[in-house]
């Protein structure tokens, strides 16, 4: 049976990098004692896939893995246990099963909506200098070239309610876009450092006959 | 609690943050205004700390009482430094995020001699003055581990020593702090009380005196001689329900359940075997129960049975046979390393290759027999090559061997018997027809450079020059050049240099651990980070000559800088060992027999 966890990550935990939160999840499905199916093969482990990778630093509210079990159990029980075996900072949101033949769930995410909250400068930018152009370019840093890239292609849009913004950002087979490199290239553009700088990332969507919508929605309770 | 919007800004930054951001499933949470805070500190980066299991099970212990609230720190590594002076970050518990000089008492897990400055680097980080005399209060600096049967050269920084196993010593030493806190802590009077507690050195109040040649003449003050304390009963004493579990990944990540504790082989080079006597073994139910407890609330796959010689439990058979029952079907993986060349049987390598394919590691330590009775690790050669075969015979092509140089009476004609038993290694590898060999051959001889360690029977002896050493180490990549799959690998010897100093120093030296600190040395273990100049600087400047300490032969009649500490074998018995060493001759595996070498008594109720 694929079973699908939506979870949150928050406060100092933020600090863990991709790999080591993904080992975590791996111990904790172990503690958990659920009947794991395993990979074949020399040394089997369990199947366990996770949506998008996450950079460090960053809060998330919606991040997603997949993992199977032999046989079939009951999602709610999987969502207790597994409560009991994270620590503090990770939480488990919501678990269920999905329709077979879904996609895998690296396939599935399309956008990334994060909430970024780093002073007016930071939204002003957004709303009066970013937005409106066509096109943004920088300067990244790619398989050790330096290259000249449009970052403006990446975000679908942008709601900005004071300090706080909210964006959408896609994720396309061209790649994607970190808040970081965002965050980054606005400092660069006002001469600025931002001092407090705090983003969230609120949930991971795919597409659903042909509307973006929350993994989430993929569920079956 | 330090400021954590400064932590939050600096933690980007650095490389691999989840080092310092504590929040790890398994921690205890507990009121931080209860009457004891204690902190477990471990001189070396989180990955390293964390790895080793005793330091948590004594805070698990200790978290027991309902008067105490323990924590935990490492040393954060040179970036975390730079960036935490940068924001005015002083050093900070991993539990509650509090400033290391809030505490009541810091305990030092000291296992290895070059960790010693980056113990006092914790200190300065933390704001606490070194040295033990500009200290009036607290927090009190606590120290145990293997490095406290020599606690000399730390004499003017930690207040009080730890010696053996801590498990009872801490309870007995909080219950009097509490006693001490309670009508008005005086840092003096506690320390004198303390000093009585079996197991507990106070070096302040002791005074070592030496005579013009340098040699120690009298040491004499409170408490003395301090003898080691063991806990005699492994199948009761304490062992925790849950583990801290790491966020990151650590150097032993997975279950290290030891099997017992010492070693009946008397290796006259082993600091541990003499030090950890008398053997003590955990019952195989013990083991099953402790290491099911622990697969379930860590979710580890992977057990390793640790002792210092794992073949010579005395169920080793029916040990393997009930892990492998208990576990099979689980996923879940029992390795027993540490295994002499000698009892591995045949037995053992079907075993291990049903439980999970690995290289093995034998550790003939010598090349000849005579340099193997020298030394005491008296197993034949026929008896190394036999368990060689079983190693290539269940489909094992990679074989590590470690070996010494600069041994006492070791010559050349030693070492070209290193090569020429690899040789004979190698020579049953092929002899084997091709079809069962699995692999490609892979021979990594290692050897390192002798360092003779109190509670020896070569505490005695001087170690290898530095021509000497690199002689040795040419004769051998000469002999070893153009060997098929053999690698060789050797080591720098100032390192090892420095590691005898400490290991068989006096107090004078704390002065150069000072300086070195001053002069930036820290992680001195860290190959990337040792800076040879740091320490021949801090000799200069203390006005001592290190080869004392290292290319002296002491004599046995000598007042020894660690005779007033006893580890339960008796100087006498060291010495007799000694003397046969130099007539070549062994001494048999106690159980067959005991040879006396002071704990009779104890061996007896056991």
């Amino acid at each position: 049976m694929r079973i699908f966890v939506k979870y949150s990550k928050k406060g100092m935990l933020r600090f863990l990098g991709h790999l080591d939160t993904q080992r975590l999840f791996m111990r904790a499905l172990r503690r958990s004692r659920l009947p794991l199916k395993y990979s074949e093969g020399f040394s089997p482990k369990p199947e366990i896939s996770f949506a998008y990778p996450l950079s460090v630093g960053i809060e998330t509210e919606g991040d997603y893995f997949e993992f199977s079990t032999a046989v079939d159990v009951d999602t709610e029980a999987i969502s207790s246990v597994l409560h009991l075996n994270v620590p503090d900072g990770i939480g488990i949101s919501a678990v269920g099963r999905v329709a077979d033949g879904t996609d895998k769930i690296m396939n599935l995410p399309k956008a990334s909506r994060y909430t970024i909250c780093a002073g007016q400068a930071f939204s002003d930018w957004m709303s009066g200098r970013f937005m409106p152009s066509g096109s943004y370019m920088i300067k990244r840093i790619k398989k050790g070239k330096e290259t000249l890239s449009d970052i403006r292609p990446f975000v679908r849009s942008v709601e900005i309610d004071g300090e706080n913004c909210t964006i959408l950002i896609e994720h396309t087979s061209g790649g994607s876009l970190s808040p970081m490199v965002l965050l980054g290239a606005a400092e660069e553009d006002l001469d600025q450092v931002f001092p407090e700088k705090a983003v969230t990332r609120t949930d991971i969507y795919t597409i659903i006959d042909g509307a973006l919508c929350p993994i989430e929605d993929i569920f079956i309770f | 609690m330090i400021d954590l919007r400064k932590l939050e800004k600096i933690l980007p930054l650095v490389e691999k943050p989840g080092r310092y951001i504590g929040n790890e499933l398994g921690i205890v949470k507990k009121d931080t205004d209860l009457p004891i805070r204690f902190l477990y500190a471990f001189p070396d980066v989180y990955e390293v700390g964390m790895s080793n299991l005793g330091h948590i099970i004594l805070y698990h212990l200790t978290n027991e009482r309902e008067d105490t609230y323990a924590e935990r720190v490492y040393c954060p590594f040179r970036d975390m430094q730079e960036q935490m002076k940068k924001e005015g970050i002083p050093l900070y518990s991993l539990e509650t995020y509090t400033e290391i000089d809030r505490f009541d008492m810091i305990g030092f897990n000291l296992s290895y001699e070059m960790c010693y400055t980056t113990f006092l680097k914790m200190l300065e980080l933390g704001n606490i003055p070194i040295r033990s005399s500009d200290r009036d209060g607290t927090p009190l600096i606590v120290a145990g581990g293997t490095c406290a049967f020599n606690p000399e050269p730390l004499a003017d920084f930690v207040d009080i020593f730890i010696v053996g196993e801590g498990e009872e010593v801490n309870d007995e030493l909080l219950d009097l702090y509490r006693i001490h806190k309670e009508k008005g802590f005086s840092k003096q009077e506690f320390l004198k009380e303390a000093a009585h507690i079996e197991g507990i050195y106070v070096p302040s109040l002791t005074e070592v005196e030496y005579n013009p040649d340098g040699t120690v003449r009298n040491i004499k003050g409170e408490g003395l001689p301090v003898r080691k304390r063991i806990m005699e009963d492994m199948d009761h004493s304490y062992f925790p329900d849950t583990l801290v579990m790491p966020n990151i990944e650590i150097v032993h990540d997975r279950i290290v359940l030891e099997i017992f504790r010492g070693c009946t082989r008397g290796c006259r080079f082993c600091q541990a075997g003499y030090v950890y006597r008398p053997v003590r073994e955990k019952s195989i139910d013990t083991l099953l129960e402790q290491a099911h407890k622990l697969v379930d609330t860590t979710g580890y796959d992977e057990i390793t049975l640790s002792s210092l010689s794992s073949g010579d439990y005395s169920r080793i058979n029916e040990l393997c046979d009930r892990f492998i029952d208990e576990f099979s079907g689980t996923r879940v993986y029992a390795s027993l390393p540490s295994l002499r060349v000698d009892s591995f049987k045949e037995e053992y390598a079907k075993k291990m290759q049903n439980v999970r394919k690995t290289g093995f590691t034998f550790a003939p330590e010598a090349g000849t027999q005579r340099l193997r009775n020298v030394i005491n690790k008296d197993f034949t050669e026929e008896q190394i090559l036999t368990g060689v075969r079983y190693a290539f015979e269940s489909g094992a092509s990679t074989l590590k061997l470690y070996f010494m140089i600069g041994l006492p009476t070791e010559t050349d004609e030693d070492l070209i018997g290193m090569v020429e038993l690899v040789k004979k290694i190698q020579g049953i590898y092929f002899s084997m027809p091709r079809e069962e060999r699995t692999g490609k051959l892979k021979i990594n001889v290692s050897a390192s450079t002798f360092v003779p360690k109190p509670f020896t029977p070569f505490q005695w002896v001087r170690q290898a020059t530095h021509d000497e050493i690199v002689h040795k180490q040419q004769v051998l990549r000469d002999a070893f050049r153009g060997l098929k799959g053999v690698s060789f690998a050797y080591f720098d010897s100032p390192l090892s240099y420095l590691e005898t100093v400490f290991a068989r120093g006096d107090r004078r030296l704390c002065k150069v651990l000072e300086y070195a600190l001053e002069n930036g040395a820290q992680f001195d273990s860290w190959q990337e980070y040792f800076n040879r100049e740091y320490y021949d600087d801090a000799f200069k400047r203390a006005g001592i000559d290190p080869d004392f300490y290292v290319f002296r032969e002491m004599s046995t009649g000598e007042i020894l800088p660690w005779d007033h500490i006893s580890c339960g074998v008796t100087k006498e018995y060291m010495i007799r060992e000694y003397e046969k060493s130099l007539r070549e001759e062994t001494t048999d595996d106690c159980r067959n027999g005991c040879h006396g070498c002071g704990f009779q008594k104890v061996c007896a109720r056991l």
